[in-house]
């Protein structure tokens, strides 16, 4: 008899298995596909790896940014001065109407280049931030209703004070429960990331493709890519599961 | 303990919920307010532990004018307990005690450790210290709850229909540690439907109607009770 834990992992492999050999055989039934063959890009490794690097570090960049001006943004919206709550409200609507690409090409011309910022990770970065920040705002709102009015009563009716509530209650509470939205817009900033290539950030993408310019192999290149990109992202995906199961145990 | 309420009205939304309410009630350890839905029995509780107040009128609870009382200063001396359990679901159950005794009652740490593993152990919720509410029944959190409002030595403990939200096992469950409380002499207001009990935990029943207290007086009035309406309320209570 195999144990649950090891009839999994097989069940595991095996789908991986077929996975792999549908796409291969996709491939490789069809003549007008080309032979991989990776070895093109070896001496392209530094440059790749560098990308890479960077695409991690402008997207915590952008997380930490982005969550600052999310929580600006969650105060507009909910201010009781309406002039204040439209100009939210205007943004929000702007940003979620928007193709991520085309938002980014626009705040480079119309907030880099007449603020004289030259340093195109920077201004890559404001505008992924930008761009996030209605995401951000949605995760501290949706934070906020889940504390519900019962215990903001009873948090009154044992006298504690402001201070003490938000300390002990509401902020404890608040952290535990936008971590993991948290991490899945991080997933969402590393996908989003791959267009700052259009402004000409070096990040993965950007690099990969001026790789591919010079090697010519378009399909391993994007193999390549992707490969790098779930590498990233599939470890944050699985921690925003794992995150929001224990998340849902509190509730 | 002493209730004293004089002329109070409230009205929400221009209508009239509690309408001259007057009482004066002297050394009674257990009161029940009954009557049907809609009767006021929650707004007034809420006014006697001040988590509202009054349109007008006067309010004496103990020796606590609540027209005068920093709300604070009040909210320290009573314990109240809602219909639904409002544990913090982030703590566990024995923190969701000490919190309040460390930061609101200035207890050290190992006072407010000691008070609550004893209450805990009394109400038998010992095995459950270290649980959060997520992985408590309905009826068990509701006995922290209740833990927790007497940890801090309340002066009065009110209760707003505590069982309402629970089925009939988790509700006698329930019932009994307020029974508990009626033995060590606490004083307590409770809010309740459920007749039966309050017969049994409490010496003092204020029956309310539409806004007004139509009745009150010791348990016996529910023997015999004196007015149309709360004749009418019993016979349709144990009709079922």
């Amino acid at each position: 008899m195999i144990s649950d834990r090891q009839n999994r992992i097989l069940s595991f492999v095996a789908a991986l298995l077929i996975f792999g050999l549908f796409i291969a055989l996709i491939y490789y039934a069809f003549p007008a596909r080309a032979d991989l063959d990776f070895s093109s890009y070896y001496p392209w490794r530094n440059i790749i790896f560098k990308g890479w690097l960077l695409t991690i570090v402008v997207s915590i960049i952008v997380l930490v940014a982005s969550i600052i001006l999310g929580f600006l943004l969650y105060l507009l919206t909910n201010s009781k001065i309406l002039v204040l709550k439209y100009l939210g409200a205007i943004f929000n609507e702007i940003v979620f109407g928007s193709p991520l690409v085309v938002f980014l090409v626009i705040v480079y011309y119309f907030i880099g280049v007449p603020l004289h910022i030259n340093n195109r990770l920077i201004v890559g970065s404001i505008a992924l931030s930008l761009y996030m920040a209605p995401y951000m705002k949605n995760v501290f709102e949706g934070a906020m209703e889940s504390i519900d009015d019962m215990q903001y009563q009873a948090m009154t009716v044992f006298g504690f004070t402001t201070y003490q509530k938000y300390r002990y209650i509401i902020i404890p509470q608040l952290l535990k429960i936008i971590i993991p939205p948290l991490a899945g817009n991080l997933t969402f900033i590393v996908k989003g990331s791959s267009l700052l290539n259009f402004i000409g950030v070096p990040e993965l993408y950007n690099q990969i493709t001026t790789a591919q310019s010079n090697t010519y192999a378009v399909v391993e290149g994007y193999t390549l890519m992707l490969i790098m990109y779930l590498i990233i992202t599939i470890p944050l995906i699985r921690l925003t599961r794992s995150l929001e199961k224990k998340v849902a145990l509190w509730n | 303990m002493e209730l004293k309420l004089h002329n109070v009205n409230k009205t929400y939304d221009e209508k009239d919920i509690l309408i001259d309410i007057n009482l004066d009630i002297h050394d009674e350890s257990g009161i029940a307010i009954i009557g049907p839905s809609g009767a006021g029995k929650s707004t007034l509780l809420r006014l006697l532990s001040l988590i509202e107040k009054p349109d007008s009128g006067e309010i004496h609870v103990n020796k606590y004018d609540l027209n005068e009382i920093e709300p604070e200063e009040y909210y320290k001396k009573i314990g109240f307990v809602f219909q639904a359990h409002t544990l913090f679901p982030h703590l566990t159950v024995l923190r969701n005690i000490t919190l309040i005794l460390e930061q609101v009652h200035n207890k050290t740490k190992e006072e407010a450790n000691k008070i609550a593993l004893d209450l805990l152990d009394r109400f038998e919720l010992s095995e459950h210290i270290h649980k959060r509410a997520s992985q408590l029944s309905g009826g068990q959190s509701q006995r922290v709850s209740i833990v927790r409002g007497i940890a801090i030595s309340p002066e009065v403990l009110f209760f707003d229909e505590p069982t309402s939200a629970l089925d009939p096992v988790l509700t006698q469950e329930v019932l009994s540690t307020i029974i508990k409380l009626r033995e060590e002499k606490m004083n307590f207001v409770i809010v309740t439907h459920e007749i039966l009990f309050a017969k049994k935990a409490a010496d003092f029943i204020i029956f309310m109607d539409c806004g007004k207290i139509v009745e009150m007086g010791h348990v016996d009035i529910l023997e015999n009770p004196q007015s149309k309406e709360l004749q009418n309320f019993l016979s349709n209570v144990f009709l079922w």
